[in-house]
Parts: C-alpha cells; structure tokens; sequence
C-alpha cells in the first residue's frame, strides 16, 4: 500500500442472511464504525435482496499523511441485522489495521448470518454471523 | 506459584484493550483477546477508565480492563490490562526532556506521568479486587500502558499477599535505576516479562537514569524487519506477528549485545566516532549502543563527581554538567565523551567540526539533539495509537 493509498476502516462485505437455512428477503444490514471520535463517521443500510444476499463496498479514509506515519488504529465495526421487528448482533470487531481485509487476516469478508444463531464469538469477531466456508 | 501468560495471551490482551477507549461493551475486548478469553472471563470484567487533559477539555475514556480467571486452570487468577494513552498526554510525557521524577508506590522515584495514569487506575483495580483474593494477578500493557502497568504492578505487589506477573509490549521505561532494581528484586525477574523490538524508538525512552525492568536483563527481544527507528516496530499488530506461537523461554533466547563495561563503551565509541567502519546515522542498534555508552560515561563521571548532584531526577542540564566535570577530572573520561558526542551527532547526521571545545553547554546542545531525535520519533509511533 502506498504513502498516499486509502485507510480501509470496513472491507468489503458479502454475506448472506438465512433463518432455518431459507434466505430472508428484506432484512435491514446496519453498518456502524466507530473511529476516532463517536458519531465521525455515518452509518448506513442496505436490505437483503429475493435470495437472502447483501454487499457492503468497503468503506475508507482518505490518508492524507496518516500513511506517511503508519500507525496502528482502532477501528470499532458493526453489523445490526433488523427483521420482523427483531434487532440480532450480527458482528463486531475491532479493525486493528487500516489493510484490506485485516479483519479476517487477508481473506474476504464472506459471512452467513443465521438468524437462529446464538450470538458467540468466532475467532476475533462476535455476533451471529460466521465466516462463509469456501 | 501460576503459569505465566504465553506471548501471544499476553500480546493480544494488550491488544483487546483498545477496543475500549471508546466502547463500553466488553464483548469488543473480549473478541480481541481470542486466545485468553477461554481462560479469562473477559465479558465479565471490568472497564477500567481514566481522565485526561483539565478543564473543559478534560474527558474520560476506557484505559483497560480487569478480569478474572474461569473455573479451570486459571480460577483464582486475575487480570489487569491497561492500554498506552492518547497522543496529547503523549506529546507531553515524551517530549518533555526536562521531566522530574515523583516518589512512585514504593517510596522511589518513577516517572510523574506514567505513575499520573497508573494511580488514576488503581482505587478501580483494588475496589474490583475487594472480597477477592486472587492468587496471582497478571499485570498487561503496550506502550505507555506498558509502564503504567509496571507501576500498577509495583503497588499491587506492595499491597497484596498475590503474587505478580507483569508482562509488557514496546514499554518506555517508568522509573529510576534504584526503582528498576528494587522492583525486579520483589517481583522476581522470573515473573517480568517485557518484549521490545529493536527498531521500536519508545522503550528507549525516557533516558538514564530510568532503567527498565527486569533490572540490567535484556528481556525479549524481537527482532522486526529494517534496521532503522520505526514506528511500525511499536504497533502491537507488528509485536502480535513477532511473537507468533513462541513461549517466553523461546523468545528470550534471541539477545542483542550491549556494552558491559565503560571499557567496551568505550572502544565501541571510538570505532562510531571514526565513521570509517559503521554506518550509524538513525540506525537503531546504534542508537542502544549510544544510549549504553551515555549510561557508562554518566555512571563514571557519578563516581568522579558524585551523584548527589543528579539528585534523583532526569534533568538535562544536570547530565551535561555531570559529564563536563567528569572530563576535567579524567582524561580516558574526556576522549569517551568526546568520541560519544561524535558518535551522537553521527546518529543525527551531522558531523563534530575538528577542535570543537566541549563546553558544558555543547554537551547539553548534543544531548538535547539526541534526546529530542529519539523522542520526536517516539512520539511519531505513540501519536497514532487510538
């Protein structure tokens, strides 16, 4: 990564949604970073489309001369799935690094967010959401 | 007595701490800390806060965390983790080249901003210890949370029937030679574990007469990739891929040199001095060897002069005028720090113009440039911590 290349604060993300295994359309995915400051940068929300699938572009940060003193961040990062008037915690992490996909060591961020899990931790994310298996 | 932590717990507890300078939830410690969270019942600790700046500006964010060991293999162990600070107190604490020392927990002096946050941490350590009796308490930090958990250590090993195991990451030193000593004596070189790159410019700071514990070891050292000051090197991401799955034992076999005696200073000075054999300017294993060879000179001009004159405190004035007697006194003592002055102006890439009188004033200038150099990248590497 350059000087002068983007901070990556949210990888991009792929995931799909499922309760008992069927896809659910319509599920609001809420993504929340916390950098720096609370309220600093903006949440948003896309919805599941027919067969249960979201995708989340990553978000970033212009580095200005941050890259110039690379550093180490704390990125806190969120994903609330909302359906059927149900709020599940489907992933928190906290981003140590501005790398692409730091968030799972190098590989894509490909998640499968069934609503009958238990919240847990995996790895070191938590929520109900789990690394898709290639 | 307990099993101490291996690198990679330690490592990533240090890590998980930064999650809560801004969250509440210690879930996102917890996740952080993937492999001591079986051992530890993070989710059910507590967050540690801390105040800083005055005024109106003044604001309260988490510094850490405490918890306590599940059933099983760590029942009746306790954690405490403290994260490094923010950049603003940071600027302060490393760049002020005239900082005094405070009477730290156990009577000797220790650095004033460090045992600042550590004492600011500590009524909320010991208010979740009340009722507990742990048998051994695990004190973990990176950066400037790495000295402050040393001075958390020292009080809590003064004031516990637990024993102590301090573990520390690209850690400045917190206190004076007397305090480094004394410490390592009570908590047992055995219990202290401190990992530093060689390339990370913060656990070269603060200067002598601060010493690190454990006292007169060389600790962990890891060694990062380049061979200049970088602020890469102090990222706990960086200490998390050194240490990898490696035990303390492992990770303390890999030993630096250094300079034994002021003889070895010495010869290694005239060699830096000459310029024609090592390339030095911003290296940072010359940089150690500098800071060695400062520590001899000091320590025999003290003994010329006498270190009543130091009185306790890093004042720079005071070690400039400490070795600028000492080279009236001794002639092997004049050609060291003169061919120490060369070798610092080298580090700094600059050259000592022939016939330059070493004034006390001189000497003060080259070591404010030294002091300055090795604190402003320092600085640089803490600024970006969250």
């Amino acid at each position: 990564m350059g000087l002068f290349s983007e901070l990556v604060l949210f990888s991009d993300v792929e995931g799909v949604v499922l309760k008992d295994g069927v896809p659910v359309e319509g599920a609001e995915i809420v993504q929340e970073i916390t950098y720096q400051e609370p309220g600093k940068i903006p949440s948003r929300t896309v919805k599941t489309t027919a067969d249960g699938r979201f995708a989340l572009a990553r978000v970033t940060k212009g580095s200005g001369l941050s890259r110039v003193i690379p550093g180490q961040p704390s990125i806190l990062q969120r994903l609330v799935i909302r359906h059927g008037g149900t709020e599940y915690e489907g992933w928190r992490h906290n981003k140590n690094s501005y790398e692409l996909n730091s968030e799972l060591a190098g590989q894509p961020l490909r998640l499968v967010c069934e609503l009958t899990n238990t919240p847990d931790f995996e790895g070191k994310h938590y929520g109900i959401c789990r690394v898709a298996l290639e | 007595m307990a099993l101490e932590l291996s690198p990679k717990q330690a490592g990533e507890i240090a890590d998980s701490t930064y999650a809560l300078r801004l969250s509440d939830n210690m879930i996102d410690a917890a996740a952080g800390a993937a492999s001591a969270r079986g051992d530890f019942g993070i989710v059910d600790g507590q967050r540690l806060t801390g105040t800083t700046g005055a005024g109106p500006v003044s604001r309260t964010t988490g510094f850490g965390y405490i918890a306590f060991g599940k059933s099983g293999a760590r029942q009746g162990e306790c954690l405490v983790a403290i994260r490094g600070t923010e950049k603003s107190s940071a600027h302060d604490w490393l760049t002020n080249l005239r900082m005094a020392g405070v009477q730290g927990p156990n009577g000797y002096t220790v650095h004033t901003g460090f045992w600042k946050l550590a004492s600011g941490i500590l009524p909320q350590v010991r208010e979740a210890l009340r009722g507990r009796n742990p048998t051994v308490i695990h004190v973990i930090g990176h950066s400037l949370g790495g000295a402050a958990a040393t001075l958390v250590a020292d009080a809590l090993h003064g004031s516990s029937v637990a024993g102590v195991k301090l573990y520390t990451f690209g850690a400045p030193r917190a206190g004076v030679e007397l305090h480094a000593s004394a410490l390592t004596g009570r908590l047992g070189r055995e219990n202290i574990f401190r990992a530093y790159h060689h390339t990370d410019p913060v656990p070269m700071v603060p200067v002598f007469p601060y010493a690190h514990v454990p006292y007169e070891e060389e600790a962990c050292l890891l060694r990062g990739s380049g061979t200049l000051l970088s602020v890469n090197a102090h990222l706990m991401p960086t200490y998390l891929s050194s240490v990898g799955e490696q035990s303390w034992r492992q990770l303390r076999l890999a030993q630096s040199p250094k300079l034994d005696t002021f003889e070895a200073a010495d010869r290694w000075l005239a060699e830096a001095a000459r310029g024609d054999s090592i390339s030095i300017m911003l290296s940072a294993s010359a940089l150690r060897m500098i800071l060695w060879a400062l520590r001899w000179v000091l320590r025999k001009a003290g003994e010329m002069i006498g270190y009543a004159l130091l009185g306790g405190a890093t004042i720079i004035d005071y070690l400039a005028k400490l070795i600028y007697l000492g080279t009236l006194q001794s002639i092997s003592l004049a050609r060291a720090v003169e061919n120490m002055i060369a070798a610092i102006l080298r580090f700094t890439g600059r050259t000592l113009a022939a016939g330059t009188k070493l004034t006390d004033a001189f000497i003060q200038y080259v070591l404010e440039l030294l002091f300055r150099t090795v604190a402003t990248v320092a600085m640089r590497a803490v600024n970006q911590l969250p």
